[in-house]
Order: structure tokens, then C-alpha cells, then sequence
């Protein structure tokens, strides 16, 4: 193979035949979507965008990026491609850890599974193989019980990435979970390795096989450049920057402040709780570690101790902003145990922590509304939402509703207002009354809504690349654009999204091009990021999505927050006209002369 | 008047606000009044006579990046409220 970086080892996993067979990587699809996400969507379209995301022809695929595993600063992530069973969209997800710096060092780019084995089955891997192996002792365990048992089984320089009870249960937002409670979290991934009866993925692997970059001398440049950026960043610094001391949930105060955390389902945009929740208070009160994944010295995760209340003694992470907000603001409670105690059973029982507080959250709206029969969920009622956390995974009772998602729970009870989702999929941590870029963000999210497709928090709060307002809505669709294309080369190379608070589009360039030996620029950067993006919307308009889907909730276009949001709605209208321009797209669908410009069609 | 400040700025100052008895007429001079009264804050605050690139200076939720910087007019029931640089996601 002519580029650097990749093993150029595939594993295509038939469960259905319960056979393994081995490919190459095209190297053309690498030159034009780089690996993980790009690729693995690649892979995904190949599959066929109108299969049924239920059943046995969708696929599951752990996708590498060619930066993944090496010495590149936060460079352990892999991506999860699949159809998603709650949007009905492609879908990836990526986890941290040591996940995937393991499958790169045993050896592969991509495991991509297919069909459904008879019975429960795990796959093991290591050098430059994979086996399916018995998975009936393991299946009904959670994710905790199951990493220990495998860990057991197979020693050191071992990842564990797993579904719980909630994946064998076929709850549509359950994700994959590995040994350092990372997560594969958003859009049902772990629903569809239980569709599958695929309980687990077993990596073996030291970093004695790290791989090295094409150019030792160009890399060694391009690394200490882009390690620097971070060490200096005021952000990311590590032991200084305010994501490394206090983790993701530092915003918990700025984005309350801004008018723009949503509360009691978003009903208001502000929360007079906002601190016993954030980030400082955490650290103040309740941090015991702060972990971190290969090749990452900012450590920004949060392993916490609760010290009194019903949850005394549980230690877990991570205390993130977002299920600090889904769980806390959104459901209006404030109480930092039944947090952690609803983000360890997420963690357990291998849920989406989003997800999750949007479905309770919703569910304590109908039940004030009085939309529901029964006694229903009250706000900010901890110890009831643990219980139906449970009953959740167990899909018992209304939890079998409930597990469903937030968009078909609300349905079911018919009020789909009252589901904060776009696509089926529910909203992050950012009212886009109070920051508007995400309002377009989630609309647009080729997976359903998602903060993290096109991060314009970075400009709106920070001031990175420029700082623009965040209750203007002018701009917005062309900044949009240009953070979903950066984002969408970074999750391909690939790096934690983190890296962009101090790298941009001349470091991500300089990286590939040292450890892949192919020429690139800044801007071939944000070209190929535009090229995955229209990729995946691609996809979805064959999947029969178009700009009818990209929407929001009336709440958040009708309706005013509060705060410094008192007088804003989210002009949804005006920002996709000039998003839909920047893009080239017909009302949401990418025409094929842009498919063809972008050389995804030839 | 309360300013309340966060994350790395709280070490600095030894709580989460700070109590200003007379309250100045505009964001300048808050700022003037915090780094008399706590110096470290400077090289945390401001450069070159403005406030430092990501630093967000919010008056009543708005940043004063917005509203006319440092000049920006405090009406007597003014909520400020200071951020070093922070992001996540």
C-alpha cells in the first residue's frame, strides 16, 4: 500500500455465517475520507442507505483513523458507523480510552460486522485476527460485570468494548461501553450489536506495534507543533486550562449564564441551580481522579465519590456537562448523587446519557401536562428517576415505552411537541435560544440533533475561531459550516474534538500528511470535511430524509427563553436559507453536481 | 455589587464573588477595582489595556464583546459575571 499510517488490514465479520474474512483498504476511498468516520460512512453507504436499521442487513463498523494510535496528542479514538434505530440516519459515534490505540496495535483499520449470529456471540482480537467465541455465560451482565470477567479471562493489554442489558434489551439509544466507561454513546449503537446478539469486542494488544509515520522527520515537526499548541492552550492546558481542571462541565456556569441551558424540558432557559451541578463544585467537592486516554495529557475526565445521601460511596466517571445538564437542569434536579448514580447506571446498564434525561424529561413534562396515566414522574424526583433508569433497561413496564426514545414515547402519549429531538434524536446541553448556532447545528446534524457535529459554542461562548454573538443569528449558517467540516476531517483522522480548542485545519494537515505520506493542505483539509459531510447527506436523502427533517422543536422557534434569552426564539428559517447557500443544497438535499464537484459521484 | 467570577479566577480571588461597595459606572472599572484589589488577576484579565482574547466579561448574560467592551454602562442592578477561558462539549 502506497499510504503510510493505515494497517491496511479490514476484518469483515459475517455473524450470520459466523465467518471472518480479510481485505485491504481501498486506497482511493482512504484518499478521499481519510478513515473512521469518513471511511466507515463510506463503508456504510456501500452497504445501502435504504436497509432497514432493525434488522439483520445493517451494519456495525469499528473504524480506525489513520492518526488513531499513534503518538499523535489525543489520538485514541475510534469511530462506530451504523444506520441508527433511533433516527433512521447514519450515525457514528466515537469512543476514547485505549479502544482503539489497541485495535490499531493488533493490527487493523476497521471490524465491520454484519448479519446476526444465532446465539450470543464476542469477538476476540488479536494479531491481525479476529474469532467469534460463546457469549451465553456473558449475556444479561452489564458492562461492569462483563469487562471484569473478560479481563479476567484475558489478562493485560486488554480493551473491553461491550453492550449492557440495555443493548441486549433493544433499547434504541443503548451504546457500547469499554472498561474505562467510555462511551460509543449516541444513536443506538449498542441497540444494534444486541440486534446482532454481538455481546462484546476483545482487543489484546501492547503498543510494541504502534505504528510509525511515513516521514519520521516531517512528523517529529508536525507533533511538537501540535503538542505545544495544546500545552499552551488557556483551555486545554493541562493542570491549567479550565477543561482540564474541571472537565467538560465548566459550562455548566457560562452556558446558565448565557441564557441558554434548558430547563424542565426546556421549558426555560435558566437554572437558579446551575452551580451545585458545575464543574467547580465538583472538584471542590466530590473529585477523586481525573483520568485520561492514550496519548492525552489533558486528562479533562472527572471520577467522582459521592459522599452522603442514598448514593454514599458510589465512585464513578465521568461527571460530564452533558448528562450534568440532561439529568440535572432538564429534569430539575439538582442533587449531584442521583446524577452520578443515573450517569453509572447509563455507564452499566450501557445507555445514552443524553438520551436518557430527555426521555425522563419528557416524561415528567406529560406527567405534569397530565398526558400520561398513572403516577407518572415528577420534576426532580432522584430517587423515581433511578427507578426508571431500570425499568428502562429492563424494559419493563414504562420502561418498554420509554426505551423507545424521546420522539416515540412522546407519540405514544400524543404530544409530540413536548420531544426536544430533531430526527428522533434528542438535544444536547445548549438552548439555541441562548446560543443560536446551535440551533442550526442540530437542525442540520446528519444524526440527528448533536452539539458536537459543528461545535459553534467555540466562537459563540470562546471567541475560537472569531467570536461572534450568540443570540445573533446572522452568520451562523456559514460559521455552522465551516465547524462541521473541520470536525468531520478530525473525527476521520482520528482526534478527540477537543483538539480544536487549540489546533486547527494547518496542524490536522501537517499530522496527516507526516504519518500518511500524502500531500495536504489547510485547505484540502476543509475540502475533504466537506466532501464526508455531503457524503453523509447523501446518504440520508437516499435513506429518504430531506429539508423537511431539518427542523426543531416549535419550542425552541415559537417560544422565548429566559434569562439572557428573555426575548429570543431560534430564526430556524433564516439560518438554514443561508446555511443551505453555503452548502450548495437544494432544501436539504445535496444535488448531484455537488456530489460530483466533491468527487463522491464520478 | 456582586461579581461573581469562576473556575481558575476563583483560587485567585478566595470565593466565588467578589463584594464591590461602590459600583462603578462601567465594566472598566470593576476591572480597575478587581486588580487593585487582587493583582494576580491582571495576567489573567487583560492585555494591553483589553480584555483578553476568550476571557468573557457577561453583564446581565451579555458579553461585553457585544455591548462596548470595557465602556459597557452598569445600570444599578447590574449581574456580572467573569469566565477565564472555558469550552467542553
Amino acid at each position: 500500500m502506497a499510504l503510510g499510517g493505515y494497517a491496511n488490514h479490514v476484518a469483515r465479520i459475517d455473524l450470520s455465517a459466523g465467518s471472518v474474512a480479510y481485505e485491504a483498504i481501498n486506497e482511493d476511498d482512504a484518499r478521499l475520507y481519510i478513515g473512521a468516520r469518513g471511511l466507515g460512512v463510506k463503508y456504510l453507504l456501500d452497504n445501502g442507505p435504504q436497509i432497514d436499521p432493525d434488522g439483520v442487513d445493517n451494519m456495525l463498523a469499528f473504524v480506525n483513523g489513520p492518526l488513531t494510535g499513534t503518538e499523535a496528542t489525543m489520538s485514541g479514538r475510534l469511530a462506530v458507523v451504523t444506520k441508527s434505530p433511533l433516527t433512521g440516519t447514519v450515525s457514528d459515534s466515537h469512543i476514547g480510552g485505549w479502544s482503539a490505540a489497541r485495535l490499531r496495535w493488533a493490527g487493523f483499520d476497521a471490524l465491520i460486522f454484519s448479519g446476526k449470529a444465532a446465539t450470543p456471540v464476542y469477538a476476540y482480537v488479536e494479531d491481525d485476527k479476529v474469532e467469534l467465541r460463546p457469549a451465553d455465560d456473558l449475556w444479561g451482565k452489564g458492562v461492569h460485570d462483563t469487562v471484569a470477567t473478560l479481563a479476567d479471562r484475558y489478562g493485560e493489554n486488554v480493551s473491553v468494548m461491550t453492550i449492557g442489558q440495555a443493548g441486549e434489551n433493544g433499547i434504541r439509544f443503548a451504546s457500547i461501553i469499554n472498561e474505562d466507561d467510555r462511551a460509543a454513546g449516541r444513536g443506538g449503537m449498542g441497540c444494534v450489536a444486541g440486534n446482532k446478539n454481538l455481546k462484546a469486542v476483545v482487543i489484546k494488544a501492547g503498543k510494541d506495534r504502534m505504528p510509525r509515520a511515513a516521514d519520521r522527520d516531517k512528523w517529529k515537526a508536525a507533533h511538537q507543533v501540535a503538542l505545544q499548541s495544546i500545552l499552551d492552550s488557556e483551555v486545554v492546558g493541562p493542570k491549567t486550562g479550565g477543561l482540564s481542571l474541571y472537565g467538560t462541565n465548566v459550562l455548566t456556569n457560562p452556558v446558565n449564564a448565557l441564557g441558554a441551558m434548558g430547563t424542565r424540558n426546556s421549558q426555560t432557559t435558566t437554572y437558579q441551580h446551575a452551580e451545585m451541578l458545575s464543574g467547580e463544585t465538583v472538584r471542590e467537592t466530590i473529585m477523586v481522579g481525573e483520568p485520561t486516554c492514550h496519548a492525552c495529557p489533558v486528562a479533562c475526565k472527572k471520577e467522582v465519590e459521592i459522599k452522603d445521601g442514598p448514593y454514599a460511596g458510589l465512585r464513578m466517571e465521568s461527571f460530564e456537562y452533558e448528562p450534568a445538564w440532561s439529568l440535572g437542569a432538564n429534569c430539575d434536579n439538582s442533587d449531584v448523587g442521583v446524577v452520578a448514580k443515573v450517569i453509572d447506571q447509563c455507564n452499566d446498564y450501557g445507555m445514552d446519557a443524553i438520551e436518557i434525561g430527555n426521555v425522563l424529561s419528557s416524561y415528567m413534562e406529560a406527567t405534569e401536562r397530565k398526558f400520561v396515566q398513572g403516577p407518572g414522574l415528577d420534576w426532580g424526583d432522584g430517587e423515581a428517576m433511578v427507578a426508571t433508569a431500570e425499568l428502562i433497561a429492563q424494559r419493563s413496564g414504562i420502561g418498554d415505552t420509554l426505551a423507545e426514545g424521546t420522539l416515540r414515547a412522546c407519540e405514544s402519549w400524543g404530544h409530540p411537541e413536548i420531544a426536544m429531538v430533531v430526527k428522533g434524536q434528542a438535544v444536547a446541553a445548549y438552548d439555541p435560544r441562548g446560543i443560536k448556532g446551535e440551533g442550526i447545528g442540530y437542525a442540520t446534524s446528519n444524526r440527528g440533533a448533536c452539539h458536537l457535529r459543528g461545535y459553534t459554542p467555540a466562537s459563540e461562548l470562546l471567541g475560537i475561531p472569531i467570536k461572534t454573538d450568540p443570540l445573533e443569528w446572522k452568520g451562523k449558517g456559514e460559521l455552522l459550516k465551516v465547524f462541521q467540516d473541520l470536525h468531520a476531517f478530525s473525527d476521520s483522522l482520528d482526534l478527540c474534538k477537543f483538539s480544536a480548542f487549540a489546533e486547527g485545519a494547518d496542524e490536522y494537515a501537517a499530522q496527516y500528511e507526516a504519518i500518511v505520506g500524502e500531500t495536504m493542505t489547510a485547505d484540502d483539509v476543509m475540502l475533504v470535511g466537506e466532501r464526508i459531510y455531503n457524503l453523509e447527506r447523501y446518504f440520508n436523502n437516499q435513506a429518504g430524509f430531506d429539508g423537511s427533517d431539518d427542523t426543531l422543536p416549535d419550542r425552541f422557534t415559537k417560544e422565548t427563553g429566559t434569562g439572557a434569552a428573555a426575548d429570543s426564539v431560534c430564526e430556524l428559517d433564516d439560518m438554514k436559507v443561508e446555511y443551505y447557500a453555503a452548502r450548495g443544497w437544494d432544501d436539504g438535499v445535496a444535488p448531484e453536481s455537488k456530489l460530483r464537484e466533491l468527487g463522491i459521484l464520478s | 455589587m456582586e461579581v461573581r467570577v469562576y473556575a481558575t479566577l476563583r483560587p485567585i480571588v478566595g470565593g466565588r464573588s467578589v463584594t464591590i461597595d461602590a459600583p462603578p459606572e462601567t465594566v472598566q472599572g470593576v476591572i480597575d477595582e478587581l486588580l487593585r484589589r487582587f493583582p494576580d488577576l491582571e495576567e489573567r484579565l487583560v492585555e494591553k489595556g483589553a480584555v483578553r482574547p476568550y476571557v468573557a466579561v457577561m453583564v446581565n448574560g451579555r458579553d461585553i464583546r457585544h455591548t462596548g467592551g470595557l465602556e459597557t454602562v452598569l445600570e444599578p442592578d447590574a449581574e456580572l459575571d467573569i469566565f477565564p477561558p472555558v469550552a467542553g462539549g
